[in-house]
């Protein structure tokens, strides 16, 4: 629906966003509106998560016991928010994504720019 | 598990349950609240701000059933549900549910009658070592007729009882000298009966 009107919005690849919402937690507890809005601006609006695809991907994370949750008061405003944070196993779980991500960026990227001299 | 433990242990799921949809209402209510800010801030009035925070979340509803479905068993609330409306309706169409319990116990219990008659005179094979050797013996001695209880007297009655005995008791011992002399050593390995019959 809304791909339509930006035409240089890229959908998520499947199975990146668990990886790109692990990422965002690295750098500290968020809750949910901050992970969308912080993937968003970080990639200038080129990846945008839906907001209705990022709450599951969240709950399925937590269940798994990736990420834990709990309800916060925010330092800037008089109001409580569901804040979610990596565990352990989270963290090693972001290290199996990141480089089963890179494996296939790699892969992608040797099929589309082969190396000079490569025979092909 | 008792009735109590576990009444208390479905009201704990149910509370939690609740507890659950609660927060995750929550969760979204404050997500939806933080997008209207944004877009208030880019100059929309509170109300169009409201519209387009819900427009970006899309369909809450579907999303909050995804979620429901990532905590609970959803198939198991389905099937529970579909369990509940079978008994209820059976509940409400008494005579209905009669004739299929009865025409339902009537063919199982047909079924059973008829199968245990079969399995028993068909298909399992005698209790004896090799049953296809096994014949039958019986004396041919006359016993002495029935008619003789039409007698009134309660003396002869007793008198027939007496000989009907005796015959009895002197045809067995018959049978039971032909048995010895087709075994050589004893009539059970015969048979091949683990147990000796009880002596005559």
């Amino acid at each position: 629906m809304a791909a339509n009107k930006s035409p240089d919005r890229t959908e998520l690849l499947q199975g990146t966003l668990n990886m790109l919402i692990l990422r965002t937690l690295l750098f500290g507890p968020a809750h949910g509106h901050q992970i969308a809005k912080h993937i968003q601006r970080t990639t200038d609006g080129v990846l945008r998560v839906e907001h209705g695809s990022l709450y599951p991907a969240l709950h399925r994370m937590e269940r798994k016991g990736w990420i834990s949750a709990k309800w916060e008061t925010a330092k800037d405003r008089n109001r409580e928010f569901k804040y979610y944070r990596l565990t352990q196993a989270g963290r090693k779980q972001l290290v199996r994504e990141t480089s089963r991500w890179k494996q296939l960026a790699d892969a992608v990227a040797t099929v589309m720019w082969p190396a000079p001299g490569d025979p092909s | 598990m008792n009735f109590w433990q576990w009444l208390r242990s479905r009201l704990a799921t149910f509370r939690q349950r609740r507890d659950r949809d609660k927060d995750l209402d929550r969760e979204l209510e404050s997500h939806l609240d933080l997008e209207a800010q944004a877009q208030m801030e880019s100059g929309l009035s509170p109300r169009e701000a409201r519209y387009a925070a819900r427009r970006a979340f899309g369909n809450t509803t579907l999303v909050r059933e995804d979620l429901r479905a990532i905590w609970t068993r959803l198939w198991l609330e389905r099937l529970a549900s579909h369990i509940k409306y079978a008994a209820r309706s059976l509940r409400k169409n008494p005579g209905f549910t009669a004739i299929a319990v009865l025409t339902l116990a009537l063919g199982i219990g047909a079924n059973t009658a008829i199968f245990s008659a079969i399995d028993a005179l068909m298909l399992r094979p005698l209790p004896f070592s090799s049953p296809d050797q096994l014949v039958r013996v019986y004396s041919t001695v006359k016993l002495p007729s029935a008619k003789r209880k039409a007698t009134r007297s309660k003396k002869h009655r007793n008198q027939a009882g007496l000989e009907r005995l005796q015959a009895a008791k002197t045809s067995l011992k018959l049978l039971l000298s032909c048995v010895k002399a087709f075994s050589s050593p004893s009539s059970n390995q015969l048979l091949g009966l683990r147990t000796p019959p009880r002596g005559i």
